[in-house]
């Protein structure tokens, strides 16, 4: 799945209250999971990954997810799998939007 | 986050949202979770076997089987439900209905969506049409909640105790399969 950069808009998205899933939400994620142990992991992560610890654009994002697709720790493999929920939800509800907008 | 079980402390299913994804945010749960072979074409079957079995038996539109992550849940059986849900394998964790079986530990229960404090303004209730819902943990053998065997009604239902029970037995029906995709679970047995 690629993460575009366009603004997310629209009542059907408003409604739901859902905003675009990014990086600051996986590296939250795994401060819930981990505690101390999430700066180590997340650096682990983004060297796999090979993007920077600090900015993550919407590839690098990508890149991270996949990293944390095939870590060595379920743990970290289930929140990827949530990150990716999310953001199918989050997709799903924003094309929704766009056919609304399109019909009016 | 202080424990005194292996799942952890039971929140109340009317807590914050905060405190019911702190509950779910347990580790071991999670590991616990992540060895499940999800992907299974058999498991699939055998569970969605027993949620079209539930709809049936309780005569109500939707059953599902989740899994609740920390901050999402996936849907890994449903019976009665297309759409965006489906179609996204599950939804984020703060409209889960579901998560508050596993974060109370207990059988969570909405006769009525629409005058309950926690979920009268759930999207899933004011856009999709949730009515009612009742849901019971499901528990690994390794003592972890890791998700939920649930009914949805798309308009007020009061479930009875008989309702209930069925539902209790068929979630544990699902568990002792769940336990069976677990990695290492052929050679262990």
């Amino acid at each position: 799945m690629t993460f575009t950069t366009e603004r997310p808009s629209g009542a059907v998205v408003e409604a739901y209250g859902l905003h675009r899933p990014g990086a600051d939400d996986l590296r939250r994620a795994l401060e819930r999971i981990f505690g101390e142990d999430a700066t180590a992991t997340w650096s682990e992560i983004c060297t796999a990954a090979g993007v920077s610890t600090t900015r993550v654009d919407p590839e690098g994002c990508d890149l991270i997810v996949a990293a944390m697709e095939h870590h060595r720790d379920g743990a970290v493999r289930l929140c990827a799998e949530s990150f990716l929920i999310r953001a199918n939800a989050f997709a799903h509800l924003y094309k929704a939007d766009r056919i609304v907008r399109s019909a009016e | 986050m202080t424990e005194n079980t292996v799942t952890g402390t039971p929140v109340p299913a009317d807590a914050d949202i905060s405190a019911i994804v702190d509950a779910l945010c347990h580790v071991d749960r999670l590991r616990d979770i992540a060895e499940i072979d999800t992907k299974s074409p058999e498991l699939y079957q055998r569970i969605h076997d027993l949620t079209d079995r539930t709809q049936e038996r309780l005569g109500l539109p939707i059953s599902l089987v989740t899994l609740i992550l920390d901050s999402a849940q996936l849907v890994l059986s449903a019976s009665g439900l297309d759409g965006w849900i489906v179609a996204s394998n599950g939804t984020p964790i703060e409209w889960s209905f579901c998560s508050r079986a596993v974060a109370s530990h207990d059988t969570y229960v909405v006769p009525d969506t629409h005058v309950d404090p926690i979920q009268q303004h759930n999207p899933l209730v004011t856009i999709d049409g949730i009515g009612a819902y009742a849901g019971v943990p499901l528990r690994s053998s390794n003592g972890h909640l890791v998700g939920v065997h649930c009914v949805i009604d798309t308009q007020a239902h009061d479930f009875s105790e008989a309702e209930l029970a069925e539902l209790r037995r068929t979630g544990d029906e699902i568990a002792a399969i769940l336990d069976e995709y677990r990695s290492g679970a052929s050679e262990a047995a």
